[in-house]
């Protein structure tokens, strides 16, 4: 009797500081990917087709069994296949663009402390710093819709915040992660943009700086990630 | 042996129980939170024809301040104090002839609250903020130096529950669960009056929760 009082106070206290696999020196690479092409065929006009990626891979190394540190880099694409109708003194001419109309390029430095719940699950949360660069090329007719306008924007964005996410073991290499809570606390972005007109030399030039400082976090559209231990 | 092992749980519970001084009578509290953010555009047309170079300025600054006094244990009474400002600038040229566009927006409030919380753990605890708010609008436009001006006031009753974080036993992250709130109130200003009646009960969590500074200050 009193060893199973014994083994059931052994358990109890055992139960309070599980042994989890090491995470020390671990180093793991996590990614998320997306791919998208839609492709419209109408009776009345020419085919017309969108398509792209979007790319996110980090590199992180537990320093302790709680903390982790790593870097993320960033990529998208963007094409497409579009034509525009345009009217010159009456007479409707088509226009087609085709070909890859936006990229952007992402590079952050993240943080994460962690707290395992048990030997399966537990929740991260830490700070990220992000510097993105975007571009992009947009056609549109004009409001007479006689000719066709081009806007070139390019954006350089800076952030810091926080983040936080869930993680699930799948297997000792395979962990699965979703993200939780977001957090932009500081953000600082440049935009240029130029409007031109094809057939005429007016352009027109736009810079924006936004900056703001904001202690606030959202809940995001939950977005799953895998992570495979090295 | 079984006495021994249950006074051992007993007091393990009592561990895990939460002890929170900082909620009892007499603890004053002091909370702030600052949100900013600007736009500075410039608009530049080439050839310069008709319409000249154009800018456009914003500039927005939000800070609070809440100060407060446990009057029972889990009870506050307290104040809050708040500005909304709101600074615009728009210049540009037509034809030869500039324009020149501001508007300057600010909103004070006051509001006083009542808070009860509910200790979850020694470090996380909810609360339920009832208050009274109050604010007066001052809006100021101008164009080409020709000013308007225009005042008005808002009062409302608000009811939305909060969560405190405490990161030492004094100082503690807040922030207020606006999905969940219900609020009545009137606006008045010299061309609209309204009424209204919000109550925000969703399952939409992607919008923005604002966090709060706060220090619990206790006697001793």
């Amino acid at each position: 009797m009193k060893n199973t009082y014994f083994i059931i106070a052994l358990l109890i206290l055992s139960s309070s500081q599980i042994v989890l696999a090491q995470l020390e020196g671990q180093k793991f690479i996590s990614g998320t990917a997306s791919v998208n092409f839609s492709n419209t065929n109408s009776d009345l006009q020419e085919s017309s087709n969108n398509y792209g990626y979007n790319f996110d891979i980090g590199l992180g190394k537990f320093k302790t069994d709680t903390r982790a540190s790593g870097w993320k880099i960033s990529t998208s694409l963007a094409g497409s296949k579009q034509n525009f109708l345009t009217y010159v003194n009456g007479n409707p001419i088509n226009t087609e663009k085709n070909g890859i109309n936006g990229f952007g390029i992402g590079v952050g430095h993240f943080w994460q402390f962690y707290k395992h719940f048990n030997e399966k699950a537990g929740i991260y949360a830490g700070p990220e710093i992000n510097a993105r660069y975007n571009n992009s090329k947009t056609y549109q007719t004009t409001s007479d819709g006689s000719a066709l306008g081009e806007n070139k924007i390019n954006t350089l964005t800076l952030s810091a915040g926080l983040s936080a996410g869930l993680y699930y073991k799948l297997s000792q290499k395979w962990w699965v992660t979703a993200n939780i809570a977001l957090s932009d606390f500081v953000s600082v972005d440049y935009s240029h943009l130029k409007s031109s007109v094809e057939s005429s030399n007016n352009t027109t030039a736009q810079k924006t700086l936004n900056y703001q400082f904001s202690p606030s976090f959202r809940f995001p559209v939950v977005g799953f990630g895998v992570r495979r231990f090295l | 042996m079984k006495k021994t092992l249950l006074f051992g749980i007993v007091s393990l519970l009592w561990l895990s129980l939460p002890v929170k001084a900082q909620l009892e009578k007499g603890t004053k509290y002091v909370a702030a939170t600052i949100n900013f953010r600007g736009t500075h555009q410039a608009i530049d047309y080439t050839p310069s024809v008709s319409a000249n170079n154009s800018k456009y300025d914003a500039f927005n600054l939000n800070p609070s301040f809440q100060y407060g006094k446990f009057v029972k244990e889990n009870r506050m009474i307290g104040i809050g104090f708040g500005t909304s400002m709101a600074f615009s600038k728009n210049q540009s040229s037509y034809a030869g002839q500039d324009f020149v566009y501001k508007g300057n927006n600010i909103a004070y409030n006051l509001s006083p609250y009542i808070r009860h919380y509910k200790s979850l753990s020694p470090k996380w605890a909810i609360f339920l903020n009832s208050s009274l708010s109050l604010s007066y609008i001052h809006l100021r436009y101008s164009s080409n130096d020709e000013v308007t001006k225009t005042d008005g006031y808002a009062a409302g009753v608000y009811l939305t529950p909060g969560i405190s974080y405490w990161i030492t036993p004094r100082f503690a992250l807040e922030t207020d669960l606006n999905f969940l709130s219900l609020s009545a109130g009137y606006n008045h200003m010299p061309t609209s009056k309204n009424v209204f009646f919000n109550s925000i009960v969703t399952t939409n969590l992607t919008s923005y929760f604002a966090v709060r500074a706060s220090w619990y200050l206790q006697k001793n």
